[in-house]
């Protein structure tokens, strides 16, 4: 074989790669899918608030958790809803029916049972709310749920389980305090014993929350068994809460918490008026035939989220700008927005922000720089059907973009209405004022 | 003989779940909460599943559980006991035995764990704050099952995770370790272009020693290029020491407030 032969082989070779490049180029311009500009970095902007609720043993917290996500899994009284995986979702309607079933006798009138300390486990719950077609997931909730004796024992049962929740307190974005509806009820009767228990219940809750740095709450549950304290709902609150504040570690507590921020005192009923009573024994029983129909069980996690999406947005609203300055970034190194990405150097113009303010552009505050560059250079040069598309593709992020945004302000206005409602009802509700002392 | 030993993981009317009655081993050591943390109530009542759990000592165990609701009968008593709270009671009962790779829980071994289990609940209930935890002895075990690592002790390296309730899998068959995430394909241009440098390479050398070993032109005695050989088969390459063998998965994103 002669040397020409060779060198014809080595070009035909050569041939080939550049052919590959130019194939491969071409590919990723033409028919590839990908998600549209600006869904990536929406996505990558979904907070996860960790709440914790603290609670002993059978003071409700189960029951809370199962009604809360029965008041909230469909967009009824607000325009968000909760979504959970799906095995999450049947456990949860699990509890709610065997709490609601009042229909038969026998153990079909049970209670779901106590949580083991093996049941230890997580919800991650997903805030979304609709429009325009479109479904928006604005938030994400971290909430766990576990057995009461957790935070009480101190042996080798529990151990891991009790570390895990140790742990999620600590990193907790919010803390609720739950108080044993059924316990205050005890104590007010002059049940012998009654504020011995009360009292320990604050004992082990106010240490923990008086080391929190996040926002605190408290909960009263089983509402209902304290309905016949006095007609007026705000009065029979009124006297909850003068309890508990006579008890000077709450009341150091509260003080503490309020220098930042509002301190809430939420009653709540998982099952609502006349489902259910105490019988001789002290038991919670069922009352054949009654419908369940929980009361302010909504009101927990909108009490916290809007404080806590408020405390965040700052760092939120950089996160975004960057990540979609990334994403814009890298969509420009593929066709339509390449022939333009020259553009990006138009980055951080206060001139084409101003520009595109006074367009009405309701966007603007939250886009990144190289976007906002691209946008005014798509808007502003040549003609041609590149320069179309790339408008056109700018043009629908930034729609979307301001969809999301408009949603989730939506949903923490819908919120924020949940405890004002509350307190425009029962001003008792509101512990402490919240601003600097 | 391969030993296994009851337990019991209740609560009480007032107290709250704790193990009632542990393996003698597992007491001895102090290590039955892995028990409590591991054992998760079942949705199919009275039905055996078997789950894996080893000790933060490192033993490992095979544990048969059984969920079943406390009856009336169960307590001695006219009506199904409740707690304090008017919930329902459950036993979370079975036994274990020495990490097996296979377990059939036999009726034998689970009715002797449970009437083990049925008579430390009926004290536990008469005195709850009285009752100490009870050491459950070894009976043999009847239920068919592979040999055992002999008498349950350390296996492999002791566990020093920062998991302090020892670790547990649930299910059918152990779960193995995730395979080494397979190297990154090397680009096909990559690949193409050091494809042709090769090529180029060789005809270099070849030029320059000479080709074309034919009979009529026999080999310049100068050059002192050793033969090259057609390689037929490329060997796998091993990563060099100290190198990770390719891109492995990120650990669960741990949930944040900053997004994501
Ligand atoms: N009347 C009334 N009773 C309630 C309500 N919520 C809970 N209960 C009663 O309190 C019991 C305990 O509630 P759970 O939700 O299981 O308590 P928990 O805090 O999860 O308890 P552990 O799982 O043991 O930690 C229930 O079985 C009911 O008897 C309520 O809103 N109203
Ligand atoms: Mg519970």
């Amino acid at each position: 074989m002669s040397v020409i032969t060779l060198v014809v082989a080595v070009a035909i070779l050569g041939a080939g790669v550049v052919a590959a490049l130019v194939r491969r180029r071409r590919r990723r311009r033409d028919g590839e899918p990908r998600a549209p500009l600006g869904q990536a970095s929406i996505e990558a902007n979904i907070p996860t608030f960790r709440i914790v609720a603290l609670g002993l043993q059978g003071s409700g917290k189960t029951l809370l958790l199962a009604s809360m996500f029965q008041e909230l899994k469909a967009p009824t009284r607000q325009s968000y809803y909760l979504s959970a995986p799906p095995a999450d979702v049947a456990r949860l309607t699990e509890w709610y029916s065997t709490m609601a079933d009042t229909s038969s006798s026998g153990s079909d009138r049970d209670w779901p049972y106590g949580t083991a300390v093996g049941d230890t486990r997580r919800f991650l719950f997903s805030v979304r709310t609709r429009s325009g077609g479109v479904v928006h997931e604005v938030l994400r909730l971290d909430y766990l749920e576990y057995a009461g004796e957790l935070l009480t024992g101190t042996d080798e049962d529990g151990a891991r389980g009790r570390e895990e929740l140790f742990a999620h307190m600590e990193s907790a974005h919010a803390l609720l305090g739950i108080l044993d509806g059924q316990r205050i009820r005890r104590h007010l009767d002059g049940h012998p014993g009654g504020w011995a228990e009360l009292d320990r219940t604050l004992n082990i809750l106010i240490p923990h929350m008086m080391n929190a740095t996040c926002p605190i709450h408290f909960v009263i549950t089983k509402w209902d068994l304290l309905d016949d304290l006095d007609e007026d709902e705000n009065a029979r609150l009124a006297i909850v809460r003068n309890m508990l504040m006579s008890n000077d570690h709450f009341r150091a507590l509260v003080g503490t918490h309020s220098r930042d921020r509002v301190v809430r005192l939420i009653p709540v009923s998982a099952v609502g008026p006349g489902f259910a009573r105490m019988d001789g024994q002290g038991h919670v029983v069922k009352v054949p035939h009654a419908q369940a129909r929980p009361v302010y069980v909504d009101v927990p996690l909108s009490a916290v989220v809007p404080d806590l999406f408020d405390q965040a947005e700052m760092r939120l609203q950089a996160e975004f700008k960057a990540a979609l300055d990334e994403e814009t970034r890298r969509r420009t190194r593929q066709s339509p927005l390449e022939s333009i990405a020259a553009a990006t150097a138009l980055a951080g113009q206060t001139a084409g922000r101003a520009l595109l303010a006074a367009l009405g552009q309701p966007a603007v505050a939250i886009m990144g720089d190289v976007f906002m560059g691209m946008y005014l250079d798509a808007r502003r040069s040549a003609t041609g059907s590149r320069a179309e598309a790339v408008g056109r593709e700018l043009g629908e992020a930034e729609e979307r973009v301001r969809r999301f945004m408009e949603a989730r302000k939506r949903v923490l206005r819908d919120m924020r209405s949940k405890p004002d409602m509350l307190e425009g009802r029962l001003p008792n509700s509101r512990l402490s004022q919240g601003w600097p002392a | 003989m391969t030993p296994g030993w009851p337990f019991l993981i209740a609560r009480g009317r007032r107290l709250g779940y704790r193990a009632l009655l542990a393996p003698e081993p597992m007491v001895a050591d102090r290590e039955y909460g892995v028990l409590t943390d591991a054992v998760r109530p079942q949705t199919a009542r009275d039905r055996a599943s078997v789950i894996e759990v080893t000790t933060p000592g490192g033993r490992a165990y095979t544990v048969a559980q059984v969920t079943h609701r406390v009856t009336a009968a169960d307590a001695g008593e006219p009506e199904d006991p409740l707690d304090e709270h008017g919930r329902p009671l459950q036993l979370l009962y079975g036994f274990a035995c020495p990490r097996t790779s296979s377990l059939e829980p036999a009726p034998e071994d689970l009715d002797a764990a449970r009437s083990a289990a049925l008579d430390a609940y009926r004290r536990f209930l008469a005195d709850e704050e009285g009752f100490t935890l009870i050491s459950g002895p070894a009976f043999p075990l009847r239920s068919p099952h592979s040999t055992p690592a002999a008498v349950p002790g350390p296996v492999g390296p002791v566990r020093v995770g920062p998991v302090p309730g020892g670790s547990v899998s649930s299910g059918r068959p152990a779960p193995e370790p995730a395979p080494p995430s397979p190297p990154r394909p090397i680009p096909r241009v990559f690949a193409l272009l050091a494809g042709a440098v090769a090529v180029l390479l060789t005809l270099a050398l070849v030029v320059r020693c000479g080709w074309d070993p034919g009979p009529e032109q026999p080999p310049r005695p100068e050059c002192t290029a050793a033969p090259a050989t057609p390689a037929t088969s490329a060997a796998p390459v091993a990563p060099a020491k100290g190198e990770p063998p390719g891109p492995s998965a990120s650990g669960t994103p741990c949930p944040s407030v900053t997004g994501g």
